[in-house]
């Protein structure tokens, strides 16, 4: 059987390539967008940043990210994995790629702000809100991301951008995770794995059992181990 | 008297623990200035004005 996406054929990602309007695809590509729009946002922003727009407004960052999750939807029924081709994190970007060139000819506008300066950013901003404008320029993703780190060495959008893809693949194998083992069963691992709350607390909160937390969180790390194990990012994600 | 058997991880266990600790992240970040369920609602009215047609 053909794989139609390298590096990242689980469920949710098969079930997005039906295309088929089903309660499936459906509930695959709204999990999709919540997975991957932080990968697509840092992306989005480097390449703007690539082409000279060092900062983008809000209703823009939105713009695009919406053409993009709609063109690869649109394509997704259709797209066949073409190994010659590359991954699918590189198919991805060529959408990216042509919907920023397509929003950049769209708004035909020179570059709003040449630097990544939080002054210059808040300058910026001023200028705009005294010329009476609802946009406003965003902080870069690495300011957001650390936003209480000095600004000596700041991470580059490519570490970013690569962080959030394989962040984005680990979220992808919890979610195929959560379809084999239920909703409860992850639920008990985010809480006391991801979001390191107390056992008991937990305990308390979901009604369980300690033997029962204990269950979940043991299954869902073997079921996330097979995952990655089987996959062929395993090198790039641990 | 049995002694309960100690929950064990692997490093990379660990990782991947840690790797998903850092997805909230990312996902914080985003959200700041991206309302994601909005976000879903703006690119489902998107496809119902224009569907999927299978080739």
């Amino acid at each position: 059987m053909s794989k139609k996406y390298p590096s990242t054929q689980v469920s949710m990602l098969d079930r997005l390539t039906t295309g088929d309007g089903s309660r499936d695809w459906n509930r695959a590509w709204a999990s999709f967008v919540e997975i991957y729009t932080p990968a697509l946002q840092a992306s989005i922003e480097r390449e703007f940043r690539q082409v000279g727009w060092f900062k983008v407004t809000q209703e823009g960052l939105q713009t695009v990210l919406s053409s993009v999750i709609f063109k690869f939807l649109k394509s997704s029924g259709s797209f066949r994995y073409d190994p010659l081709k590359g991954s699918f994190r590189s198919y991805l970007y060529k959408i990216i790629k042509w919907c920023v060139r397509d929003y950049m000819t769209a708004s035909n506008r020179h570059p709003l702000c040449e630097s990544t300066d939080t002054s210059e950013i808040e300058r910026k901003n001023n200028e705009l809100k005294e010329q009476g404008g609802e946009n406003r320029l965003i902080p870069p993703f690495e300011r957001r991301l650390h936003p209480d780190a000095n600004n000596q060495h700041p991470e580059q959008p490519d570490q970013i951008c690569d962080r959030a893809w394989k962040m984005a693949y680990i979220r992808t194998y919890l979610e195929d995770a959560r379809e084999r083992l239920g909703p409860q069963t992850i639920l008990i691992f985010e809480m006391t794995k991801v979001l390191d709350q107390p056992v008991d607390q937990v305990m308390e909160q979901l009604r369980v059992s300690r033997t029962t937390v204990d269950n979940a969180n043991r299954r869902v790390m073997q079921l996330l181990r097979k995952l990655i194990d089987n996959s062929p990012l395993k090198d790039e994600l641990l | 008297m049995n002694k309960k058997k100690e929950e064990t991880t692997t490093p990379e266990d660990d990782q991947i623990i840690q790797g998903l600790r850092e997805a909230e992240l990312f996902y914080e970040a985003t959200s700041r200035v991206i309302n994601i369920p909005s976000l879903v609602e703006e690119v489902r009215k998107r496809l119902e004005n224009e569907p999927i047609v299978q080739s």
